[in-house]
């Protein structure tokens, strides 16, 4: 019996606690254990398969801090699960089971000074690490945030983003939208122009990007040419994902499986993996 | 080595049908494949015992990975929802008179399986899976199994019990602790075997076993999969993948059929507020297998896909599984592809292109 209740594809029970509306398709929600508490340890970077039958299941970066007593996703509603997810109420059971993939290395960023890229709901997982890291202020150096989305009404955590996050000691946040609106104060312009801009040093420094594919390429190749050491930046990778565990065959990339070898990746790392498709 | 007399495997099975599930191979129009030994029994269903076809056209994977699982339960009521594992219920399965490369094939399935995080629904049909295999002391046209080391003939454990089916007789020896087991459980149905019989038997099997691949007549045998692992690089960007693309449908029947393919699909299945969910077997061929949300796909196109089947096989799985090729030589994939695409074509290919 207690072998059959270990069994990796065997989803745990979770509740959903509260659930913000964040952008007109993106919603955050909280999730605890059925009986309190983060449904599992995990570390920033890390992942869950979300399951809701009959729609199936799907996977989320969690974008709550590890040392949060609970677990968030911010969740896109783009097809059959994610919509049945966008339906939930409160109260309401979920099955969850992780976590996947290899964590960002937060140990080894101790003492630098780090710079956070994300584009969109990419910023999800970064959310993690940034959290981790604010709550662990003294053990890393100046902090910069550079979010970008298409309007201002796309920032997802926008209060935490604006309010919170500014008033932190060294640390700085950079908005950006594609498209501005008349009362927008920030960057108007895609994140790479912004980037330029900024122009940041590469001295002592991480960089860890996420976001849509393209957006990720050409902020990697910005930062080489602007110094950055290809094994300094760190990103994740999206690919289709059913197990979560490296068995179903469906997320590799040459002889690396996304769910378990990643998401998250230097861009060392992925100079010689992504020609490997 | 003991002697079961082949007049005597009806009575042999049947008795030991008590403790297991049987399943071995079955001819029925002119085609063989892994059936209940039950099922051979019933007069009017036209199957017959088949010991002497060497491959059976798909293979006996599904016994330990099958096409479709349904492995959990679900209930829906109101908010609350609940999860329950299946069990897996009946006899240990048997799966009597498998060749080599098919028992070679377990090991591979394992080193996916049975790796952390261990998939405990393999583990626990694994576990309760014996084998006995027929050992091979010839080579079909389509059989190149000892170009991945693999010894025809069997080896001494892999397998619980082992046989040579010569003249009229089984010889068996056991390959595990299970396997002699059932020799010493059912001895009333084994004799003892003559000295020269045995040593000829032997002699035979380390023969053929021993046989340098490069000796062989078959022109599979002189392919080297090593070839396309050293030269990677220029075999990935070969047009070759484009050529062979043009060809195949993408039916995935080479996925199904070959005993080392492993991807799958979850899905569930509901009549209202509960239901099932289930893996079955997916294929890297298939254009949906790695489409994502807004039409992305890393493998959109027929040739990348197929180039990935046997780089998955001959790279990137020796790669991740210390240098272990996932291919048998079973030869189920030049049998069964349409228009003939094949991994020794393919090898024979990827060797041309590197002799350029
Ligand atoms: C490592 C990782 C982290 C992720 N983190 C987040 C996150 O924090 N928030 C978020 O909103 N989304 C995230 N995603 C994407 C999320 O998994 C997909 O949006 C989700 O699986 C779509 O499921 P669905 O059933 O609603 O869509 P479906 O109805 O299954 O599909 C809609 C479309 O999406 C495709 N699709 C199915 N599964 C995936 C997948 N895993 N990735 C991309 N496309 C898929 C389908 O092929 C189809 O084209 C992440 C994906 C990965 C791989
Ligand atoms: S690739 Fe072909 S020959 Fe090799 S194990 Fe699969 S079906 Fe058999
Ligand atoms: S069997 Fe042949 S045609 Fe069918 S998918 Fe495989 S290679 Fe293509
Ligand atoms: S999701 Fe199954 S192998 Fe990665």
């Amino acid at each position: 019996m207690t072998e059959i209740a270990k069994d990796p594809l065997l989803p745990g029970k979770a509740i959903i606690t509260a659930i913000r509306q964040d952008t007109e398709d993106i919603k955050t929600y909280q999730v605890r254990d059925v009986n309190g508490g983060k449904p599992f340890d995990f570390e920033p970077g890390q992942c869950a398969m979300l399951s809701l039958p009959p729609a199936g299941e799907a996977i989320f970066s969690i974008t709550s801090s590890p040392l949060a007593e609970m677990m968030e996703f911010s969740i896109k509603n783009v097809g059959r699960v994610t919509s049945e997810i966008h339906n939930l109420k409160v109260g309401d059971q979920i099955g969850i089971r992780g976590p996947y993939g290899t964590p960002f290395p937060v140990a080894d960023f101790q003492k630098d000074d780090l710079l956070f890229i994300g584009g969109g709901i990419g910023l999800a997982p970064l959310r993690s690490v940034i959290n981790y890291v604010l709550k662990k202020r003294d053990n890393y150096g100046k902090v910069d945030i550079v979010c970008g989305c298409r309007t201002c009404n796309d920032f997802v955590h926008y209060e935490e983003i604006t309010e919170e996050w500014p008033q932190k000691p060294e640390t700085d946040v950079h908005l950006t939208v594609d498209k501005a609106t008349d009362d927008w104060t920030g960057f108007e312009g895609y994140i790479p122009d912004y980037l330029e801009e900024l122009n940041f040093s590469p001295a002592e420094k991480k960089a860890i990007v996420c976001g849509p594919p393209i957006m990720i390429k050409f902020v990697v190749q910005q930062l080489k040419e602007s110094g950055f050491d290809p094994a300094d930046i760190y990103t994740t990778l999206e690919l289709k994902m059913k197990c979560g565990i490296g068995k179903c065959g469906r997320c590799n990339i040459g002889s690396k499986y996304v769910c378990k070898d990643g998401p998250v990746f230097t861009a060392k790392e992925l100079a010689g993996l992504i020609e490997t498709f | 080595m003991l002697k079961l007399d082949k007049n005597k495997l009806q009575d042999f099975l049947k008795a030991i049908e008590e403790e297991y599930q049987i399943q071995l191979p079955v001819k029925k129009a002119d085609q063989t494949d892994f059936c209940n030994f039950e099922d051979t029994l019933k007069p009017n269903k036209g199957l017959e015992i088949d010991l002497n076809t060497r491959l059976s056209v798909k293979s006996p994977k599904s016994y330990l990975f099958p096409r479709s699982e349904s492995y959990l339960e679900f209930k829906k009521d109101n908010e609350r929802l609940d999860f329950k594992l299946k069990e897996l219920t009946g006899k240990a399965n048997l799966i009597f008179g498998i060749r080599n490369c098919d028992q070679e094939s377990f090991k591979i399935l394992d080193k996916v399986f049975l790796q952390e995080p261990v998939d405990q629904l393999y583990k626990r049909r694994r576990n309760s899976t014996i084998t006995v295999v027929a050992r091979c002391l010839e080579q079909s046209e389509t059989c190149f199994c000892q170009l991945f080391e693999i010894e025809p003939a069997g080896s001494e454990t892999g397998a619980d019990l082992y046989y040579y089916n010569y003249n009229d007789g089984l010889y068996f020896t056991a390959g595990s602790d299970q396997g002699e087991l059932i020799l010493s459980d059912y001895s009333q149905y084994f004799k003892s075997v003559e000295p020269e019989i045995e040593k000829k038997l032997n002699q035979e099997a380390n023969q053929f076993n021993g046989k340098i691949t490069a000796d062989s007549d078959n022109p599979l045998m002189q392919n080297k999969p090593e070839l396309l692992y050293d030269n990677k690089e220029a075999i990935f960007n070969s047009d070759i993948w484009q050529e062979l693309a043009n060809r195949c449908l993408e039916c995935g029947i080479c996925t199904y059929l070959c005993p080392t393919c492993h991807c799958y699909d979850i899905q569930d299945y509901s009549a209202d507020q509960s239901g099932e969910r289930y893996r079955c077997w997916d294929s890297c061929l298939f254009s949906n297998f790695t489409e994502m949300a807004h039409g992305d796909n890393p493998r959109e196109e027929t040739y990348q896909r197929l180039r990935q089947r046997f780089f998955h096989k001959l790279v990137y799985f020796p790669e991740e599984q210390e240098e272990s090729l996932a291919c048998v030589g079973c030869g189920r994939c030049l049998g069964s592809c349409p228009v003939n695409i094949d991994i020794t074509e393919v090898l024979a290919l990827a060797g041309g292109v590197i002799n350029d």
